[in-house]
C-alpha cells in the first residue's frame, strides 16, 4: 500500500469512527468544501494529503520534522461569498 | 405597476419582477458583470438554442415597461415565460432524475469556459412539458480560481439525497421536500441508510463521510476555502466529482411497478363507445391553459392538448405521474406538464411569510379544467363536501368539463362496499343544484352506460 492510499484509508476510516453530534453547532460549508477533496480523483488526493501530510505521516509513523505545510495568509482571502439559493422565476 | 416576486430575495445581486405580463429581473452592478460574462460565453448561446437555458435579453431603458425604473438597476433582463410553475415536490422520481441532469450538465458546460453555478436548487428548474429548462441566469458566475463548488452541499440536500433515499429505500422524496425546502441534511440522509447501504453507489462518499466530515468541522474556526485555494485546490476535481455524480444519478432507478392507480387504464370501466363518446366531448373544447385533475394516464390530457397552449396534468399517484412523465418524455412533448398532487390536500404557500412557493391555486387560472372520473373519488374517498369541492372548482374560473358517476355505477359501489354511507350529498339532483349555482352548464351528456353523465359548464366566478 502507497503511503498515499495509506494515508486517505486513514482519513475515511477516522471519519466514519467519529459521532455526529446530535445538536452541535454545525458549519455544514466548510465540511462539503472539505469533502470535494475526497471525490475530486486523484488530483483531489494530492491536493489533500498536501494539507494533512504532517499530521498524517506522524499519525502513521511516517512523519517527517516539517513545519506544516499548509500556508496560512499566502494567497489573499477571497470575496465572501454566501451560498445563495434560487429564486422562482 | 412592476411586481416584485415575493420568493426572489434569497440572492442579493437580482430581484425578479413581473410587468404586463412579462418576467423581468433586475441585476445589481456585480450580477451584471457576470451576465456579461455569461452572455458573451458559447454555452450559453449554445444551452439557450437547445431549450435548456431560458431565453433571456437585456432590456433597454427606453423599452421598459411603465412604472419601472432604469436607475434602481444598473441592468434589467426580461425572459421568456414559463408556462406554469411548479416546484420539486410535484414531480416524480424521473423528473427530478432529469432536472439533477440537466443541473449537472449547465455545470459541466460552464466549467469548461471558466463559469460555474453559484448555488444548485431544483427550485431553479422550471418544465417546458417534458422538458427541463433552467431559469435563475444569474445563478452563474466566473469561476474563482482555487474555490470548490460552493452548491455541493446543497446538490446533494435537494437532488441527489431525495433520488437516493428514493432508489435505494423506496422512500417518497415529495412529502420531505414539501415539509423542507432546505432537502435532506447530510445527518438525516445518514441515518436512514444501514450498513449494507453503504456499499450502493454513492452512499459512502456522499451521504456517510458527508455526514461524519460535518461532524468532524463542526465549531471549526479554519477558513477552508482559502486553505484549499492555498494547497492548489483546481476545477479539475469539480468536474471530476460531477462526472461521477453524472454516471451515479444515471444509474439510479424507482423499481416500484405497482401502486393504487397504476392499473387502471386496463381496469377501466368504459365501454368502447363510452370511451370514444368521452373523448369527443373534451376534443370539442378549445382553451388556452387546461388543468386535467385526476388524469392517471393522461389519455384526455393528450386529447385536450391538442387544442391548448399548454396542459398541467396532476394526479395524486406518484408512480402514475411517473409513467406519464417518462411517455411524455419519449415523445419530446413540450405541452403536457405532469405533476403530483394531492387534491385533498393540494400544495400550500410556503417558505418565508408563506409566500415563498405559491400555492397551486395561485399559481395560474386555468381556462378549462378537466374533472373526469374524480368527483367520487374526492366526496367519498376522501371525504371533501360535494359542494365544497364544485365551489372550488368555480373560484378557479373559466370552463368545467366534469363527470358525475352514478351510484349504480359498479366503481361508486366498490367505493362504498366497506364505508357507512353517510355521502347524503353524493347525489345527482344535488350536484346539479351546486353546479348550476356556481356554473352555466352548457351542455349534458349521458354516456351508454347511463350510469356516467358528462357537463361542460362555465363558471360564473370571474377569477
Amino acid at each position: 500500500m502507497t503511503k498515499q492510499s495509506l494515508a486517505v484509508a486513514g482519513i475515511v476510516g477516522t471519519l466514519l469512527m467519529a459521532p455526529i453530534p446530535a445538536h452541535a453547532y454545525l458549519d455544514p460549508g466548510t465540511a462539503s468544501m472539505f469533502l470535494q477533496l475526497l471525490l475530486g480523483g486523484v488530483a483531489g488526493l494530492a491536493v489533500l494529503l498536501k494539507l494533512y501530510r504532517q499530521r498524517l505521516l506522524s499519525f502513521f509513523g511516517l512523519g517527517h520534522q516539517e513545519s506544516d505545510i499548509v500556508a496560512k495568509g499566502d494567497v489573499p482571502a477571497s470575496e465572501p461569498e454566501s451560498e445563495t439559493e434560487g429564486q422562482p422565476h | 405597476m412592476p411586481a416584485f416576486d415575493p420568493g426572489s430575495f434569497r440572492d442579493r445581486t437580482s430581484r425578479v419582477f413581473y410587468a404586463e405580463g412579462g418576467v423581468f429581473r433586475g441585476l445589481t452592478p456585480h450580477a451584471m458583470r457576470e451576465w456579461t460574462a455569461l452572455s458573451s460565453a458559447a454555452f450559453f448561446r449554445r444551452l439557450v438554442t437547445e431549450g435548456k437555458l431560458v431565453h433571456t435579453e437585456p432590456v433597454a431603458p427606453d423599452a421598459l415597461p411603465p412604472g419601472v425604473s432604469p436607475e434602481q438597476w444598473a441592468l434589467i433582463l426580461k425572459h421568456r415565460t414559463i408556462p406554469f410553475i411548479s416546484y420539486p415536490y410535484e414531480w416524480s422520481f424521473s423528473m427530478l432524475k432529469d432536472a439533477a441532469l440537466l443541473h449537472l450538465d449547465l455545470l459541466q458546460a460552464a466549467l469548461a469556459e471558466d463559469m460555474i453555478l453559484k448555488d444548485a436548487t431544483p427550485f431553479n428548474i422550471q418544465w417546458n412539458g417534458s422538458q427541463p429548462i433552467f431559469i435563475d441566469i444569474p445563478s452563474f458566475e466566473q469561476l474563482r480560481h482555487g474555490e470548490p463548488w460552493i452548491g455541493y452541499r446543497q446538490f446533494c440536500q435537494l437532488f441527489l439525497y431525495p433520488l437516493l433515499l428514493q432508489a435505494y429505500k423506496g422512500l417518497p422524496f415529495q412529502p420531505w421536500l414539501r415539509g423542507s425546502l432546505d432537502g435532506v441534511t447530510p445527518v438525516d440522509c445518514a441515518s436512514l441508510m444501514s450498513w449494507r447501504d453503504l456499499v450502493r453507489p454513492g452512499v459512502l462518499p456522499h451521504v456517510t463521510l458527508q455526514a461524519k466530515v460535518q461532524s468532524a468541522y463542526a465549531e471549526t474556526d479554519r477558513n477552508m476555502k482559502r486553505e484549499l485555494q492555498s494547497a492548489g485546490f483546481q476545477k479539475t476535481m469539480i468536474q471530476t466529482n460531477i462526472r461521477r455524480l453524472t454516471r451515479l444519478i444515471q444509474r439510479l432507478d424507482w423499481k416500484q411497478t405497482k401502486s393504487t392507480w397504476s392499473a387502471y387504464a386496463e381496469n377501466t370501466p368504459y365501454t368502447q363507445a363510452g370511451r370514444e363518446h368521452k373523448a369527443d366531448f373534451v376534443r370539442h373544447v378549445t382553451a388556452a391553459q387546461t388543468w386535467d385533475l385526476g388524469c392517471n394516464t393522461g389519455t384526455f390530457s393528450r386529447i385536450a392538448a391538442q387544442n391548448a397552449k399548454s396542459v398541467v396534468a396532476t394526479d395524486i399517484d406518484p408512480l402514475v405521474i411517473e409513467r406519464f412523465y417518462l411517455s411524455l418524455k419519449n415523445k419530446r412533448q413540450q405541452t403536457i406538464l405532469p405533476l403530483i398532487n394531492n387534491l385533498a390536500d393540494p400544495s400550500p404557500n410556503l417558505g418565508w411569510r408563506g409566500l415563498e412557493r405559491k400555492a397551486l391555486r395561485e399559481r395560474g387560472n386555468p381556462d378549462l379544467i378537466l374533472c373526469l372520473a374524480l368527483l367520487h373519488h374526492m366526496v367519498i374517498g376522501a371525504h371533501i363536501p360535494l359542494k365544497e369541492f364544485i365551489n372550488w372548482l368555480a373560484e378557479l374560473g373559466g370552463a368545467l368539463i366534469i363527470e358525475f358517476v352514478t351510484r349504480d355505477d359498479p366503481m361508486v359501489k366498490t367505493l362504498l362496499r366497506n364505508k357507512a354511507d353517510h355521502y347524503t350529498d353524493y347525489d345527482l339532483a344535488y350536484f346539479e343544484r351546486c353546479l348550476s349555482e356556481v356554473y352555466d352548464i352548457r351542455k349534458r351528456e349521458p354516456l351508454e352506460t347511463k350510469t356516467r353523465i358528462l357537463y361542460y359548464a362555465h363558471s360564473k366566478i370571474h377569477a
